[in-house]
């Protein structure tokens, strides 16, 4: 098993998709981080004691997806290039692939938000303090705001990879993870109105941000909002298993 | 000893492979051969448990998912470009040495083995289908296992790779492993395989060696060539012989050379040339597969 969970770590950190992605959020960070919040930073965001804290809210909230694309890229390329019969010849259990890949996401999804949930503050900083600027002094709620960062991002890849595990088809599968957290659930708002809350994607962002809609006016919390989003996550993981298992490899 | 029993797959309404049954002998080369959409690469797949079907393949006894790590049991290239285009071909074999718990040391091994060290830290994004295919060769031969199952090896080697793997694989079976290899190049096949596996339509048509194939399944003939051929025609056609004009000769059979060069004599009619002519394995598959092509060209096509 430990083989098989360092041939995974080296699948994702031995392409260049992973290396690009990562520089892409970055560039996005320094941008939006250093640079808008930072540099160009608004008077009355330089006397708000939370300007930091959203900051890393804000930051977690655009480059998760940049943690999903190397998850889901980390599966579909299996089935693309069909290194997926090299994967379940090595093994005398599918299910030992897939625990593999589970923790192999899971670490890179943590490291990823970790990463830049401590950069995006500090670029912030930094990009104020290039500015000659001074900001008024921060609350930054260390507990709340780690939980919701850490769970937001394993969320989104994980749910990315059972979206690549369903479908296994790359095109598609990145197609999907690119709509259905925004133009599916922002549409299905019409219809569901404050019930939206309930929607997988964005139950998870009502984890990392609060409300993430300012028309939602019956909201719940961020602890319901979990017990929802990991309800979706469990079931579509067990139904993506059982495909595992039973699906021809290509 | 691989031993398949009663292989089975459905594609909805498609029988793609019907009931088969075999057995790979160790430390031999075995071809396996049929025509387009046989059901060669779904047999190879339902072996290694990556389609899901019925039947049960056992490897010295044992299921592949009896052993802790299958892939030190059997290597496998069933598709060249199975690797990703960015990943070079020392990260690849490395991914495979990881989880098959190989010493990575092998990984340049047999980069050597296959020719491809001086590519090993490029990108195989362009390798053409004989680097591919090298590179495929190189994965299967990773873990040094005691099976390969190769599906089309040759496909892509220039003539000097074929004579390449072909030694290759004679030397590897030579060290008492056991190979299970199909190929559409039939006169290749018959150079390295000592035995054969027949499938078409996906039922087993033969199992057995090609000498034996060979021999039991076409009638040799007589090719003579006479400046009175149309005489010699009759008198072998008196004697109920089966006669075809072929090549500005004749074939004849049912009868042996001293047989056809005494009848010939007696006549007093000059030949030529007197010579036996043996059925090949493309002529044999030929035969045996006439009415199990999935795909079969059209007479018209064929004679243009």
């Amino acid at each position: 098993m430990i083989n098989t969970i360092k041939a995974e770590f080296k699948k994702l950190f031995t392409v260049r998709s992973t290396y690009a992605i990562f520089g892409i959020a970055l560039l996005l960070v320094i941008f939006f981080t250093f640079y808008i919040s930072g540099w160009r930073i608004d008077s009355a965001d330089l006397h708000n004691p939370t300007t930091l804290a959203s900051d890393i809210t804000g930051a977690i909230d655009v480059i998760s997806i940049f943690a999903a694309l190397s998850a889901l890229l980390l599966i579909t390329h299996e089935y693309r290039y069909n290194t997926i019969m090299y994967s379940l010849t090595s093994v005398n259990n599918r299910s030992k692939i897939l625990i593999a890949k589970i923790l192999v996401i899971t670490g890179y999804a943590l490291l990823f938000t970790a990463i830049f949930a401590v950069l995006s503050p500090l670029l912030s900083v930094l990009g104020i303090d290039l500015h000659h600027l001074k900001l008024v002094p921060q609350i930054i709620p260390y507990k709340t705001l780690i939980w919701h960062c850490l769970f937001y991002g394993w969320g989104y890849v994980m749910a990315a990879s059972v979206i690549a595990l369903l479908i296994r088809n790359q095109v598609a599968a990145i197609i999907t993870l690119f709509i259905a957290p925004g133009t599916i659930e922002a549409l299905l708002y019409l219809w569901l109105k404050n019930s939206v809350v309930y929607l997988p994607f964005t139950a998870l962002r009502v984890v990392l941000m609060g409300h993430p809609d300012q028309r939602i006016t019956v909201g719940i919390t961020p602890y319901h909002a979990l017990l929802v989003f990991m309800g979706y996550l469990l079931v579509s993981w067990a139904v993506a298993w059982v495909l595992f298992l039973r699906r021809d490899a290509n | 000893m691989i031993k398949a029993s009663h292989l089975s797959k459905h594609f909805k309404e498609t029988l793609a492979v019907n009931d088969i049954s075999f057995e790979v002998e160790t430390g031999k080369v075995t071809g396996f051969l049929g025509p387009n959409g046989a059901g060669k690469s779904t047999t190879m797949r339902l072996m290694l448990g990556l389609d899901i079907g019925g039947g049960k393949t056992k490897f010295d006894d044992k299921l592949l998912q009896e052993y802790a790590h299958p892939s030190q049991v059997v290597g496998i290239l069933l598709e060249a470009k199975a690797y990703h285009p960015t990943r070079t071909p020392r990260n690849h074999l490395k991914i495979l040495a990881t989880a098959g718990n190989v010493k990575l040391s092998r990984v340049d091994e047999v980069l050597d083995i296959v020719g491809l060290k001086d590519v090993a830290k490029k990108s195989p994004g362009k390798f053409s289908l004989g680097m591919s295919q090298r590179l495929g060769i190189a994965a299967a031969i990773l873990a040094n296992p005691k099976y390969l199952i190769l599906d089309e090896p040759a496909n892509g080697l220039d003539p000097e790779g074929i004579v390449w793997l072909r030694e290759f694989l004679k030397s590897y079976a030579d060290d008492g492993n056991t190979i299970f290899v199909s190929s559409h190049l039939l006169a290749e096949m018959s150079q390295l395989a000592d035995n054969v596996i027949v499938i078409g339509k996906g039922k087993l048509i033969a199992s057995t060696s090609i000498k034996k194939l060979v021999s039991t399944n076409s009638k040799s003939s007589v090719f003579i060539r006479s400046p009175k051929l149309s005489q010699l025609q009759q008198l072998f056609t008196d004697k109920s012989l089966i006669v075809k004009e072929v090549d500005n000769g004749l074939e004849i059979t049912g009868a042996k050379t001293d047989e056809i060069g005494q009848i010939a004599f007696k006549s007093g009619i000059p030949l030529l040339e007197l010579a036996n002519r043996h059925a090949s394995l493309e002529d044999v598959f030929l035969e045996l597969t006439e009415n199990a092509e999935e795909f079969k060209a059209h007479e018209a096509a064929k004679g243009k």
